[in-house]
């Protein structure tokens, strides 16, 4: 049990230190090399691609144990052997084919073993996200800098429906209001 | 260039510089980090580049053209909100007067 336990400790100490050095990594897209590309030729120019990136990453882990005192059950009926209850932990009764047996200055206990239980558990887990949207591109030529913007057509019209969406209701609401 | 070494930090930090011809460029980004003790968020965003030529440098920024509209769009969508519900509340109080 010693060893089960050291070994499920290590295991949890291990997962933890990898789940910590995953964490450090994620604050390597706070690097310009994350946003901006390799420079790439293209048609005599030097083309680089600028994004935006969104990282986010949360692990947690828990881990308990426990054990029991000695033996303090009930007798079980119908059972050859089993624990009888007493008002001293300490004192210990034999029990014959079932019946509850009578208190005595010592006796023998039959059955389950009345060593120490230990339970233990854990658990851990995590989550996390990426999003990247690209936003220009620098193009570098022997004359100049030329940054061309990128833009997303869905997500303006998107956001423009919703805007579209949103006066048309309260100018509903605002006639209604003038009626009234 | 850049604030914070605590559990928020927001950096403006140049990238490898690119030269071609006499031109030499120096991207630029900002991050924004917020860290807690079992994970962390990123937000990194291009902002401009610096353009050096002829011994003089120029920064030359990076519009989110995108977000802006969106923004503008949303704002504009959240103004006639406010102005709906001031109407609506004043016809209320009107109505109750």
């Amino acid at each position: 049990m010693d060893k089960t336990f050291e070994g499920l400790t290590t295991t949890s100490v291990e997962t933890q230190e990898q789940a910590v050095e995953l964490i450090e990594k994620l604050y390597a897209v706070a690097q310009p090399g994350a946003v901006f590309s390799e420079p790439m030729e293209f048609e005599g120019r030097t083309v680089i691609t600028a994004a935006e990136v969104n990282v986010g990453l949360g692990v947690g882990f828990g881990f308990g144990g426990g054990s029991t005192p000695a033996d303090e059950e009930e007798p079980k009926k119908g059972h050859r052997s089993g624990h009888a209850k007493s008002s001293d932990p300490h004192e210990r009764v034999t029990l014959t084919g079932g019946e509850e047996g009578s208190k005595g200055a010592s006796g023998e206990m039959e059955g389950e073993d009345s060593a120490q239980d230990f339970g233990m558990g854990g658990g851990g887990g995590g989550g996390g996200g990426a999003s990247g949207r690209p936003i220009a591109v620098i193009s570098v030529t022997g004359e100049g800098v030329e940054v061309e913007p990128v833009v997303d057509v869905t997500k303006i019209a998107l956001a423009f429906f919703t805007a579209l969406g949103s006066m048309f209701f309260m100018l509903m609401k605002m006639k209604k209001a003038a009626e009234r | 260039m850049g604030k914070g070494d605590g559990p928020v930090s927001w950096e403006t930090t140049p990238g490898d510089r690119v030269s071609v011809g006499e031109v030499t460029v120096t991207p630029l980004s900002q991050a924004l980090s917020v860290r807690w003790s079992h994970g962390g968020w990123v937000w990194n965003r291009p902002v401009g580049v610096l353009v050096e030529r002829d011994g003089a440098t120029e920064k030359v920024p990076i519009i989110d053209v995108t977000r802006a509209a969106q923004v503008g769009l949303y704002a504009l969508g959240v103004l006639f909100g406010v102005a709906g519900l001031a109407v609506w509340m004043r016809g209320r109080r009107n109505s109750d007067g």
